[in-house]
């Protein structure tokens, strides 16, 4: 195609990397030039996806890199890198044809090759993501821009078809800064001095809504706030304290208090969101969420487990006297609310008896303390958030709740091992009838709600507050918001008194 | 007796003498003189302003901020309490042995005050929590570490002017051991300037405890302290305004009594600096 398509390296779930543009029919029209500036919230120890999957390295990433496919605002799967695809009739070989002509940042051609060599190379050094590969035996160049996965089983969870356009990108730069404190973020972005910026703190959003001069945008996502039980751990072994867990965390009260009654909302279903394939609603009849708060059975569960106050301090005890007492791993600021939600857990689970220490960690030291294995890991409980970026159950069934996930391969940080769970998971892997692959992510609910292995919170709403003179940008449910081809409106730029 | 007389003199180091002490007995009563349960969480009043029900209004939790801010004052008095003697005690025992005894402990004790000197205060005890831990207790020694080495320096300076005294040289005529003069002769006549130092210690305390707590390093919610709260509030500094009252002002208050009773004690122990004003 055209010698101004440069790539550059980098993979993920489904991709390698270029960079390209495309033009979206728009009522302004749009300007060249000029640097966006763009605020994170999170600090990004690793950009390379292999070990990295945090969704705001993937927001720096894919400025620089690009997938074979990508994701659009309705969770439609459109070609990028890939023209098109064909699925052979077992599912088992997928066939990729290239676009042409593109090269890597260094002018290296993007060919097959490339494209084969990423995900051979993810096999072999078991990349973070490697257990949704599950049943992925080879990729092979079929020819100079065709390649072909091998798969040993039927893999499900690929798929349809757009078209698009390409074009120059509208900005000469993007800066991308990090800036944890969500109030800071807000008054920069009123001050002008970024263009955009991620994660406010609800409770701030009215005040950025009444200023003319920010545009603020609020999408579902597809996030749930979770809270990891160490299942290593006596008594969180036992599904009765995981379930009384469960029931006495009053969801609608944390909803109100740390998302401003808007930055959240009530989760219908363990981990899979609204927008998920296969989410169906998995409340009981007239209940607001799974699990719905109820201190008296959560009380009682708790006393079948054999947990009860026998010397009246307060904190229940277990038959020989020893008093239950967890901690709690979290971060302060890397998801919005985090560290509030922590206290509201340990506020609420001191009513059931249950003496909780919170732990604050920085990033950094978080993320290498709940990458542990089963007999390293200290945490007893952790809290986290799930998002699903391929908005397919596949990922959480193969990455979160599989038993071979266990950390420090996957996601399963709980060490949470069901038989039943393992085998609907791979059944629905390689399930090709849309209707039975539906029907086992169901089960799969279903049996998660019997075992409680974590305790479930409310699912994130996303939002993004930007400058109104900026075009073109994203926000997507799945917790990216990409602006390679959005575009600054110089004039009202100037309007603002904004000089850059 | 003659102290206390002597210090009434002083107008300014008695009016906030008195608020000090009312401090501090707020401090000792705190479980009783709360309006609310300082823990207790009520999610219908999230954020709730100023009313009879909550004199300083309600924070994201709905809990009541005057009680928070009573139970932080205690939190707050033991902490630089415990951190002050811990620094006093260590110090001086360091100072006054190293200044006593002379020679290369001397030497070896001053250049490890100095290594510590080199680093500012905050920084160092930010160091200390992070080993020992964001408990109470790591946040005493933290603080009190941190502050060791002005007495450290202190003590030793005046031991090494009052072990040349004649009494002391008569002690060790009479066979006095190294302990006995330690404590017998030495400590009365270095107390003085101990003491001027560890009142004007203790704000510093606060100021760093409060440091602490704010960058959560210090004692853990759900427990109250001033920092820890000024950096709730300081999330919702516009939505909610009323959240970052209480605890400023009780830490604008503390510290400036302790300040200027700090200033006061001095005057009132060293008549001469008063003359030089």
């Amino acid at each position: 195609m055209n010698s101004s398509r440069i790539a550059s390296a980098g993979a993920a779930a489904l991709l390698s990397c270029a960079l390209a543009a495309s033009a979206q029919a728009q009522d302004a029209k749009p300007q060249y030039g000029g640097e966006l500036i763009y605020a994170q919230a999170g600090e990004q120890f690793s950009l390379f996806p292999g070990r990295n999957l945090d969704s705001g390295a993937q927001d720096v990433w894919l400025y620089a890199c690009e997938n074979l496919v990508e994701m659009n605002e309705d969770s439609a799967i459109v070609p990028w890198l890939a023209k098109s695809w064909t699925v052979s009739p077992d599912k088992k070989v997928f066939t990729f044809q290239l676009q042409e002509g593109v090269k890597f940042h260094d002018g290296t051609p993007f060919n097959a090759e490339a494209v084969a060599f990423v995900f051979n190379e993810a096999k072999a050094k078991t990349f973070i993501y490697a257990t949704i590969l599950e049943g992925f035996e080879s990729a092979k160049a079929a020819s100079e821009y065709s390649v072909t996965f091998h798969f040993t089983s039927p893999f499900a969870a690929l798929l349809p078809n757009l078209a698009y356009q390409k074009g120059k990108p509208y900005l000469d730069s993007v800066k991308i800064i990090t800036v944890t404190d969500p109030a800071v973020r807000a008054s920069l972005l009123e001050k002008g001095e970024i263009d955009r910026t991620v994660n406010l703190n609800d409770f701030d959003i009215p005040r950025l809504e009444a200023n003319r001069s920010i545009r603020v945008r609020v999408v579902p996502s597809t996030r749930q706030y979770y809270v990891v039980l160490n299942h290593m751990v006596h008594p969180l072994d036992h599904v009765n304290v995981r379930k009384a867990f469960n029931y006495a965390i009053d969801k609608a009260g944390i909803v109100k208090s740390v998302f401003a009654g808007r930055g959240a909302v009530l989760s219908k279903a363990p981990t899979v969101s609204e927008g998920v394939y296969g989410f169906t609603d998995m409340r009981n009849p007239g209940e607001d969420t799974i699990f719905p708060y109820n201190l008296a059975r959560a009380k009682e569960l708790m006393k079948n487990a054999g947990y009860e106050d026998r010397n009246k301090d307060g904190f229940v005890e277990d038959i020989r006297g020893n008093k239950l007492s967890l901690n709690l791993f979290t971060r302060r600021g890397g998801t919005k609310g985090d560290f509030q939600v922590a206290q509201l857990m340990q506020n609420f689970l001191k009513d059931i008896g249950v003496e909780v220490k919170i732990t604050v960690l920085e990033s950094a030291a978080f993320g290498d303390a709940i990458k542990l294995g089963p007999t390293e890991a200290k945490y007893d409980l952790a809290l986290l958030s799930w998002g699903i970026p391929t908005a397919d159950p596949d990922e959480p069934m193969m990455l979160f709740t599989l038993t071979r996930a266990w950390k420090p391969v996957g996601a399963n940080r709980m060490f949470y091992s069901s038989d039943e769970i393992d085998r609907l998971s791979m059944l629905a892997h390689s399930e090709t009838d849309e209707a039975k692959r539906k029907e086992y992510v169901k089960q799969w609910m279903a049996e998660l709600l019997r075992d409680a292995p974590v305790i479930y919170l409310p699912t994130l709403a996303l939002n993004l507050g930007s400058r109104n003179y900026l075009h073109d940008d994203r926000i997507l449910s799945v917790d990216n918001y990409p602006a390679p081809f959005a575009w600054l409106d110089k004039e009202e730029m100037k309007k603002q008194g904004i000089r850059r | 007796m003659d102290f206390l007389r002597r210090y009434r003199r002083d107008k300014v180091g008695a009016y906030f003498g008195a608020i000090l002490l009312l401090l501090y007995g707020v401090a000792l009563t705190a479980q009783w003189i709360t309006p609310a349960d300082p823990m207790a969480i009520n999610l219908n009043e999230v954020f709730a302003p100023p009313s009879w029900r909550h004199w300083l209004g309600a924070d994201q939790f709905g809990r009541d901020i005057l009680s928070r801010v009573i139970l932080a004052t205690q939190v707050t008095v033991k902490i630089t309490s415990a951190a002050c003697i811990f620094a006093v005690l260590t110090g001086v025992t360091i100072g006054m042995f190293a200044g006593y005894r002379g020679g290369w402990v001397e030497s070896a004790a001053m250049r490890a005050t100095d290594m510590l000197l080199i680093f500012p205060i905050i920084m160092l005890a930010i160091v200390v929590v992070v080993v020992a831990g964001p408990t109470e207790t790591g946040v005493i020694i933290a603080l009190g570490l941190a502050q060791a080495p002005q007495f450290i320096r202190i003590a030793r300076g005046v031991t090494l002017s009052v072990k040349e005294e004649l009494y002391v040289e008569a002690a060790i005529a009479a066979g006095a051991g190294r302990a006995h003069i330690l404590a017998h002769h030495i400590w009365p006549n270095i107390s003085t300037p101990i003491i001027v130092q560890a009142t004007l210690t203790l704000p510093v305390l606060v100021l760093n405890a409060s440091a602490l707590s704010y960058l959560g390093l210090g004692v853990q919610p759900p427990t109250p302290e001033w920092g820890q709260m000024l950096n709730e509030a300081k999330d919702h500094l516009i939505t909610a305004p009323h959240l970052i009252v209480g605890p400023a002002a009780a830490l604008v208050v503390f510290v400036l009594s302790a300040n200027l009773v700090g200033d006061a004690v001095q005057e009132t122990l060293n008549p001469k600096l008063k003359k030089q004003k």
